[in-house]
């Protein structure tokens, strides 16, 4: 396998929440080859960006704990070094774009303010050619006429220009790794589309590694390397896209894919959703958290975890059953 | 190596109409330019700035000093000599009121600096930081709270001897504690904006956060709340000034000039009247040119 940008080793998440102890991440792993694309994937509330705020101290602590073997990035343990050099590494090497961009600029900083602000943090450059680059960036991302729209505010951009403002403030530093936290799914469709093309041409162009975060498997699909299914803040299964949305293992991922429309199936065919709720991470249930809602659940789901069965190269499941 | 990225479709409608609305400004620019658009914050502004000009070089064309006493004349209505009258020492009232002015707006204009750099900081400080150090910050507010204001200034006058000095210290050492506190509030909430947690994964260190990203997203309360402090503070020195720990006679406040007049109102109304009116008019002035600076300051206000 080629080398690794990120690997996660058993990381957990934690929150205080009111005396109980809210599991968000219990125990995850993950890695991403350098150059590729790993879509994590799952419910709401499954842990998956919590995943990505625990790895770049972005949890507040407390109430939050952060702890775990190590979370590899290009061979420095994010869960040891020191508060500075992850805050030099946020938005150097690594960069986030956040799910709402009509939350996620500041309302009262020009656009030009935003971005230059960033470099500003990481390159130490003038603000005048800081600001040039940042006009740079946002031509690349197709914002029309950046002269005179980087002096505005962000309530002046539409929600797919805001999106492009995010992508190109994270990108503003070439990142070796950007996580896209749900990118598109404040966006109507068209735009969505248009997005994502985006964000595949700059990663190719720029050569970076991707983590994109996301609950819709249509955008996984044709996006996305290698896929790490997630419930309850765990990893279910990891694969290749392909894999998984081949052969799926585990019925977890095997609903997903059975409650998404597809064009190829036949008209009558009817969608079947997953049944229940996601457990309260406070009070998960016994063993597998995933039997409640489970139709292949035997006696033995409820008595232990199940053990992580390795079915080759990156290939993993977590299930008795499967 | 590619660089096309996909272009948006051209707009649909072009407008014919001048963009000048949309052009790009700098937030102080742009603030400016809706602020002149608020007729009442205009005014406000060439009021207080007629009241500053009337107050700082209003007395060199008085033909009176401000402690001239005329015992046998006493107290006099207007006149063509005296154009606010004159107290129950002879003493011209208009000249008078320039030099109480001069204390009044220094005291008002102290106490705004100590509140906005002491208060807006140690309350985003505060706040932006929160736990164990949260807890203890405020526990020094609260504490400073509890001992009564009129202590505080006594013990300083005594320690420090009685001046102007120590009158503008003693004021600016309170004033600050409320707003720490709203700011804070306001700071507790603003950081759980997303936003925030961009600016963080963007790397951006804790001052740039405090004073890029949450000060100036809690300007409006900020600047309702020093506009409600000026007249404040200007109201607690001419109790101050009352209690003889002030501002002392033959020197004059806005403060003292009023609570002279209003225990002569009986017999001569005019030593309230004129006063207690520029006192009011400045105050008006500045509640209006607050709501106005508000407005002008949030980009999202705009129409």
């Amino acid at each position: 396998m080629s080398e690794l940008i990120l690997e996660v080793k058993d990381l957990h998440v934690h929150y205080a929440v009111e005396g109980a102890v809210s599991k968000a991440v219990d125990g995850v792993s993950i890695s991403l080859p350098k150059g590729k694309t790993l879509a994590v994937v799952g419910e709401s509330g499954s842990g998956k960006s919590q995943t990505m705020y625990g790895i770049l101290g972005l949890v507040p602590q407390p109430p939050g704990k952060v702890f775990g073997e190590a979370a590899l990035f290009d061979g420095e343990d994010l869960l040891r070094v020191s508060e500075k050099k992850l805050r030099q590494l946020r938005g150097d090497r690594i960069a986030m774009i956040f799910q709402d961009p009509m939350t996620a600029l500041n309302p009262f900083l020009t656009v030009e303010r935003q971005l230059t602000e960033v470099l500003e943090s990481h390159k130490g450059i003038s603000r005048k050619a800081a600001r040039a680059e940042a006009l740079e960036m946002l031509r690349r991302v197709g914002i029309p006429d950046p002269e005179r729209r980087i002096d505005q505010h962000p309530h002046q951009f539409s929600g797919g220009m805001r999106q492009r403002v995010m992508i190109a403030m994270a990108l503003l530093c070439r990142p070796a790794l950007l996580v896209a936290d749900e990118p598109t799914t404040a966006l109507d469709v068209t735009i969505q589309a248009q997005i994502l093309e985006l964000l595949r041409n700059l990663q190719t162009e720029l050569g970076s590694s991707m983590i994109l975060i996301t609950h819709d498997l249509g955008v996984v699909a044709g996006n996305a390397d290698y896929v790490a299914v997630m419930y309850a803040g765990r990893v279910v299964e990891r694969g290749t896209a392909d894999q998984i949305f081949e052969a799926p293992l585990h019925p977890y991922t095997q609903g997903l894919l059975a409650s998404v429309p597809r064009l190829d199936a036949a008209q009558k065919e009817q969608l079947v959703p997953i049944p229940g709720q996601p457990p309260d991470p406070t009070q998960l249930p016994s063993g597998c958290p995933f039997r409640t809602r489970c139709s292949k659940a035997e006696d033995r789901c409820a008595a232990a975890y199940p053990e992580v069965r390795r079915l080759g190269e990156g290939r993993e499941v977590a299930c008795w059953v499967a | 190596m590619s660089t096309d990225v996909i272009q948006p479709r051209p707009p649909l409608l072009e407008v014919d109409e001048p963009l000048e609305e949309i052009e790009g400004t700098s937030l102080w620019q742009d603030a400016w330019r809706r602020l002149r658009k608020n007729r009442m914050a205009v005014a406000s502004a060439g009021i207080l700035l007629f009241v500053v000009l009337f107050c700082v070089f209003g007395p060199w064309f008085v033909g009176y000093s401000f402690e001239e006493q005329n015992l046998a004349y006493g107290a006099q209505g207007a006149s063509g000599a005296h154009w606010f009258g004159t107290d129950l020492h002879g003493r011209d009232l208009l000249v008078r009121t320039m030099y109480g002015g001069r204390i009044s707006l220094l005291v008002g204009l102290c106490a705004t600096a100590v509140s906005l750099t002491i208060g807006v900081s140690y309350g985003a400080i505060s706040g932006y930081f929160g736990g164990r150090l949260d807890s203890m910050m405020m526990r020094i507010v609260d504490i400073l709270y509890t001992i009564p204001f009129m202590f505080v200034v006594i013990l300083f006058l005594v320690l420090f001897g009685r001046s102007l000095v120590m009158l503008f210290v003693a004021l600016g050492a309170v004033s600050w504690l409320t707003m720490a506190r709203i700011v804070r509030g306001q700071v507790l909430s603003l950081k759980q904006s997303e936003f925030i947690d961009a600016a963080r994964a963007s790397g951006v260190g804790h001052f740039g956060i405090i004073f890029r990203h949450l000060v100036p997203n809690a300007l409006g309360p900020i600047i309702v709340y020093t506009t409600l402090t000026i007249p404040r503070v200007m109201l607690e020195e001419a109790f101050l000034s009352y209690l003889g720990l002030g501002v002392q006679p033959p020197m004059a406040s806005w403060g003292l000039l009023v609570s002279d007049g209003a225990n002569a109102m009986t017999f001569f109304p005019h030593m309230l009247l004129f006063p207690g009116a520029v006192l009011t008019l400045t105050l008006f002035a500045l509640n209006f040119l607050g709501d106005g600076l508000r407005d002008a300051l949030d980009p999202r206000m705009r129409s």
